[in-house]
């Protein structure tokens, strides 16, 4: 008896939500571009820059080339063998740009570090974090797809409780702010605190907001419940404040 | 009662954001204790934010 295929299974296959694509067709390198550009770009603006210059251990310029060499492998076996792929241009060319940096010693110090050459590497480290992602391509449409399972399509269970856009706005321009703030520290070796602080902050203050946001709609816990809960947190935020109080008088 | 703790949950959060832009500038003005007093103080608003709309154990 043979069974039918599990249209579910995760082996080697072209990835989902992407049309077949012939080989060497200028969609595939085009496909390929996409893949090798923002990282080649962040490589070149963060690994290579520092320790290709003068002084760069030997060490870390052949483990900054086994990075490049990893990505580029990565992006060819992409359309074949999409998880393997992914293994090698993200996580083998992260971990051996890494491995460079670590090895480059103090050719990429603090004090060496030229903040706009910096900010762009880190642009381009973002951009190749989101070309190695899977979106669905230009005319592809899923359900089309022969792996795609039939279906009503599925219904939103509800709409999003009043003023929760509000309280994300509100979050999100007080993380861009944080992180301006921390842009703003002067002293060397306090700024990579105030920007690992404000990075930390930004991502807290806009989980929690996003989390007060969507589930002030949900099944409430009774007032007294909720009171009790925070009563921790309240009494200790109490006992902060007078102490806060009690140190500005005495200064 | 419940759309009082509702408000309450919201201006947490902006009370947290308002510390820790406080913390933030205090580093920058060198003032390294109250840097520090700002941002603990921020974490724990932020913690009651969430406490004070969904309290752990989700008693009811």
């Amino acid at each position: 008896m043979t069974r039918a295929p599990d249209p579910l299974a995760t082996t080697e296959r072209p990835e989902a939500g992407s049309p077949a694509v012939e080989p060497g067709s200028p969609r595939r390198w085009l496909r390929s571009a996409t893949l090798v550009l923002p990282g080649a770009y962040a490589w070149l603006t963060t690994v290579v820059v520092p320790v290709a210059g003068r002084g760069g251990p030997g060490a870390a310029r052949v483990a900054a080339g086994l990075g490049l060499g990893l990505l580029l492998l990565g992006a060819v076996m992409f359309a074949r063998r999409p998880r393997v792929a992914r293994a090698l241009g993200i996580h083998g060319f992260a971990g051996a740009s890494l491995l460079a940096w670590l090895l480059a010693g103090d050719a990429v110090s603090v004090a060496r570090l030229e903040p706009v050459r910096a900010a762009l590497g880190t642009v381009g480290w973002a951009l190749h974090a989101f070309s190695w992602g899977n979106v669905r391509e230009l005319g592809w449409i899923p359900e089309a797809d022969e792996r795609a399972i039939g279906a009503a399509p599925l219904q939103p269970r509800g709409s999003l409780p009043r003023g929760a856009y509000a309280l994300l706005g509100v979050a999100v321009a007080g993380a861009v702010g944080l992180v301006a703030l921390a842009w703003r520290v002067g002293r060397e070796e306090a700024a990579l605190l105030a920007h690992a602080a404000a990075t930390l902050a930004s991502v807290g203050l806009v989980t929690v907001a996003a989390r007060v946001a969507v589930e002030r709609g949900r099944e409430a816990a009774e007032p007294r419940a909720r009171l009790t809960g925070a009563a921790q947190e309240l009494a200790l935020l109490g006992a902060l404040g007078v102490a806060g109080v009690v140190w500005s008088l005495l200064r | 009662m419940g759309r009082l703790l509702d408000a309450v949950s919201f201006a947490l959060v902006g009370g947290a954001a308002l510390a820790f832009a406080l913390g933030a500038a205090a580093i920058g003005e060198q003032r390294d204790l109250a840097a520090l007093y700002w941002l603990v103080v921020g974490g724990l608003v932020l913690r009651a934010a969430v406490q004070t709309l969904r309290p752990r154990g989700g008693a009811r």
